[in-house]
């Protein structure tokens, strides 16, 4: 993993919407699934170069998982550079007064948000992360009408329907 | 700060938008105390006694921000047990014959969005959240625009008044 690049592969699917600007055309998608935990990562980072022991390594993840959660419960940001910065949102609805503003009531949720490092060097902003990627179509989605099954087939392979 | 145990801050804040359902009432945001960058972080994690070494740890913490995005722009998720999983996402304009499809042209972006931890044991979703938050309330804030930039100030329930950002 240290030493190969692999791909980022996407397929083309199409948009079965009522939306009239979309239904019918193909847009893409990520196509790996794959899904690395924090053993892996771990592991990862010390093929990687890091000098460390994998338990270490793994300690300090953990840690990682239980600070940044307590630290937004405190209304603080956290901001890993070159990575992004984690903060917390909240949602709900709206009080006639402030008096009559009611936590329980009103507040829906508090939201864990993401927003990617976009400082010039380490700049992971979706235009630029784009940039860092190496794209690569693995085919197009059919969808069988009476099955409800999804295959890929090759892009090279589309024939287009024939109007009637 | 590790010994803190601050509450969530939140002010309430006036909609003053054209929306006829929603202005005029009071929404609740949150308020923030402060940004923690990678040395503070590694220094609140040694201070947590996870690893004493807060060198270690800040080595650790700067490896991982390399390889996130590596590992994302191989189309791979990352989960972190507890926190959540990274994961990329692709926004791409529609074509109406794949074979037409050129990611240069049609890809707008690749995000990298983070899915919050869901399991029972410290869920992160919006609701399980807020209710392992215990709020306190900062006062109101309002947006004024002094020298032709907009500036957020906290009115305090005391009558204080701060700058700052929401």
């Amino acid at each position: 993993m240290a030493t190969k690049k692999i791909p980022f592969e996407y397929f083309l699917y199409q948009d079965r919407s009522s939306n009239p600007r979309k239904s019918g055309k193909f847009y893409g998608k990520r196509f790996n699934s794959t899904v690395l935990g924090t053993r892996g990562l771990a592991q990862h980072m010390i093929n990687h170069g890091l000098i460390a022991e994998r338990s270490e390594v793994e300690d300090v993840l953990n840690g990682l998982t239980t600070c940044i959660p307590e630290l937004l419960k405190q209304g603080m940001s956290v901001k890993l550079d070159g990575l992004g910065s984690f903060r917390a949102t909240v949602s709900g609805h709206g009080a006639e007064r402030i008096a009559a503003y009611s936590v329980q009531k009103h507040m829906r949720g508090i939201h864990m948000r993401f927003i990617p490092d976009q400082t010039n060097i380490d700049n992971i902003s979706s235009k630029k992360f784009k940039q860092e990627c190496s794209l690569v179509c693995v085919g197009y989605e059919t969808v069988d009408a009476q099955t409800g099954v999804h295959t890929l087939r090759p892009v090279s392979a589309y024939v287009a329907p024939t109007q009637p | 700060m590790a010994e803190l145990n601050l509450k969530f801050p939140y002010v309430l804040r006036q909609d003053k938008s054209s929306n006829p359902r929603k202005s005029g009432k009071y929404y609740a945001r949150a308020w923030q105390r402060g940004l923690l960058a990678t040395r503070g972080l590694a220094k609140h994690m040694a201070e947590h006694g996870i690893i004493r070494n807060e060198a270690r740890v800040y080595s650790v913490l700067a490896k991982l921000q390399e390889c996130i995005p590596e590992l994302l722009s191989q189309g791979v998720g990352v989960k972190l047990d507890g926190l959540g999983t990274f994961y990329p996402s692709l926004t791409s304009k529609g074509v109406a014959d794949p074979t037409k499809f050129v990611p240069a042209k049609h890809i707008a972006g690749i995000h990298i969005r983070i899915r919050p931890w869901s399991e029972e044991a410290g869920n992160l979703t919006s609701k399980s959240f807020l209710k392992n938050c215990e709020m306190e309330y900062m006062g109101e804030v309002e947006t004024v625009t002094v020298d032709g930039k907009n500036k957020i100030v906290l009115h305090r329930p005391s009558g204080e008044e701060e700058g700052g950002e929401g």
